[in-house]
């Protein structure tokens, strides 16, 4: 799998094209600025970008902008951005196109390599995937829109979507089968009122919902 | 005399303090004195009179020492030429005759320009600046607050730092030592004992992860990340976007906010939004923020139960401080049984907005 990596500090660069290599992905381009960042992902067309936020030139959400302006012109484009931080306004912004193929993770995720190699491909297939951190903020709010009508248990389904994680592994995580998660999903799609398409597209558009709710 | 006008030319644009004006008189007065014993006659009285005009000049208070020379000149020749015509005769020196009592006269004339002095200072400094006494007293008012708002501003700045420390100290620092401790450790075990090391490493690990979270903690409370990468509307989104409440966001802003104002409205938001969630029982909060004439008005409304009390804890109160360093107030309708309206006035320009760069 070819990837683009933007990180301005040359440790945490390195150590991720190291870790991303020892996963068998491809570095097509590792840079450490925005317009960088902006010529790689069109110009190499890879797999997957992944972006720091914070990248000069003004060193404040550059990053994330980039791969606003790059999805832009390549819709769809996969692009999972890490951040110090994780903002629930950002996390809208990237996902705003409901393309999917959007990751939105804290930097200190890539500790758990495994996890982080699987949320790569996640969003280089399509997948979004967002930090439990934003998820549990997103679980804090009253819901006053169509997310208001579902269980407590398909919450939980949908909050587990929007980190990203399969049906299997919902499942898993939850202590249900898999079949019972797709019930829930099922249930979910149907009083967020979506229509029928294929399921990756109705995960994003879920997770959209509970962002926008 | 070129390093005579240069002297003059040097003199102080600013104003001179009542104390200066009161040595300056007499002491041109009292020169006038000793050289009337050596030289008696008008010439005297001039040479007296230039150096006051000197003085003036070099001090810049043009009408405080012309109009007590002025006096003196006047006052002291009509009452020389009324006490003449009278009958009564001799030599003069301003109010002073010369004779057995000159000294008492000077020391009479002393006490009167001092008197004159003090009286008249205050309302040529005044009238310089184009100032009635209201002003003037509004400018000493001013001069108060400005004191105990700039005494806040160093009191807070100095118990943030201090606070900062402490974090750092109690948190990142301390987990970075005892994840440099487990790493030692393990790699100690590293070959007799690998479960023991790998164990120690997974320690590690996970402090490194907590060292983060709480140097994360600390940054949002230092400076948030959203107000620093997008400005001060963002901001207030990304605060509504993270409360737990229902929110209704407009903001009207057409320029940027300077970052010390924002810093300070941006929190004071957050400590509204927080009490609101806390303590109102409220399900929607509307959130305005707005620029008009100068000034940046932001009004937080929630449907609670209202009896909100802004004097009762230190979370408004310390907000509040931080907007007078801008003074900026906050205004709290809170009547029970609801709406509570909050409102906050800042004047402040907004610069340009911010541009893309992508």
């Amino acid at each position: 799998m070819r990837v683009v990596i933007a990180e301005d500090l040359f440790l945490l660069r390195e150590g991720l094209v190291r870790l991303l290599q020892a996963h068998d992905f491809e570095i097509v381009a590792a840079v450490g600025t925005a317009p960088e960042l902006l010529t790689a992902l069109i110009d190499t067309k890879p797999d997957v970008g992944i972006v720091d936020v914070r990248l000069p030139p003004t060193n404040t959400d550059d990053g994330l902008r980039a791969a606003i302006a790059a999805r832009k012109q390549r819709p769809g484009l996969p692009v999972l951005v890490l951040s110090q931080y994780v903002e629930q306004l950002y996390a809208r912004e990237l996902l705003a196109d409901q393309k999917g193929g959007v990751g939105y993770l804290l930097k200190d995720r890539v500790f758990n390599d495994e996890a982080f190699a699987a949320a790569i491909r996640t969003v280089a297939a399509g997948g979004t995937v967002l930090d439990p951190e934003v998820v549990q903020k997103l679980l804090l709010k009253h819901k006053t829109t169509p997310v208001a009508r579902l269980t407590p248990r398909e919450l939980q389904v949908l909050a587990l979507m929007a980190e990203g994680r399969s049906n299997a592994a919902i499942g898993q995580r939850l202590v249900i089968t898999e079949k019972a998660v797709s019930k829930h999903a099922a249930g979910i799609f149907a009083k967020l009122d979506l229509p029928l398409s294929d399921d990756d597209n109705r995960r994003v558009l879920a997770v959209l919902a509970y962002l926008e709710s | 005399m070129k390093f005579f006008l240069a002297w003059l030319r040097s003199g102080k644009r600013g104003l001179l303090r009542g104390q200066q004006f009161l040595i300056l008189l007499p002491t041109a007065m009292i020169l006038g004195l000793l050289a009337v014993k050596a030289a008696p006659g008008l010439a005297i009285d001039l040479l007296t009179f230039a150096a006051v005009l000197t003085l003036a000049f070099r001090f810049r208070v043009w009408a405080a020492t012309l109009a007590a020379a002025g006096l003196l000149a006047v006052g002291g020749y009509g009452i020389k030429w009324a006490l003449t015509w009278s009958g009564q005769q001799g030599r003069w020196y301003g109010f002073a005759q010369l004779g057995e009592h000159t000294f008492a006269y000077a020391g009479l004339q002393g006490a009167l320009l001092i008197a004159l002095g003090l009286w008249l200072t205050p309302r040529v400094i005044g009238q310089q600046l184009g100032l009635p006494g209201k002003e003037l007293e509004q400018l000493t008012e001013r001069v108060e607050t400005l004191t105990q708002t700039r005494t806040d501003a160093v009191d807070t700045a100095a118990a943030e730092l201090r606070r900062i420390e402490r974090d750092l100290h109690d948190g990142a620092q301390a987990r970075l030592v005892a994840l440099g401790m487990s790493l030692r450790a393990a790699e100690k075990l590293f070959k007799t004992s690998p479960e023991a090391a790998l164990a120690l490493v997974t320690e590690a690990k996970e402090s490194s992860s907590l060292a983060l979270t709480e140097l994360r903690d600390l940054v949002r409370g230092i400076y948030p990340p959203v107000l620093a990468d997008r400005g001060l509307a963002d901001a207030i989104k990304s605060l509504a976007l993270d409360t737990p409440l229902h929110t209704v966001v407009d903001i009207d802003l057409p320029g940027e906010v300077d970052m010390p104002v924002g810093s300070a409205v941006y929190f004071t938001v957050a400590e509204i939004l927080a009490n609101a969630a806390k303590h109102s029982g409220a399900r929607t909060v509307r959130i305005h923020v707005g620029h008009a004439t100068g000034l940046l008005r932001v009004q937080v409304t929630d449907d609670g139960a209202g009896g909100a009390d802004p004097e009762h804890g230190t979370g408004l109160k310390g907000v509040e401080r931080r907007l007078a360093t801008f003074d900026g107030i906050l205004a709290v309708s809170s009547p029970p049984g609801g709406p509570t309206i909050i409102v906050i006035e800042v004047p402040c320009a907004l610069s340009s907005p911010k541009t893309s760069s992508c």
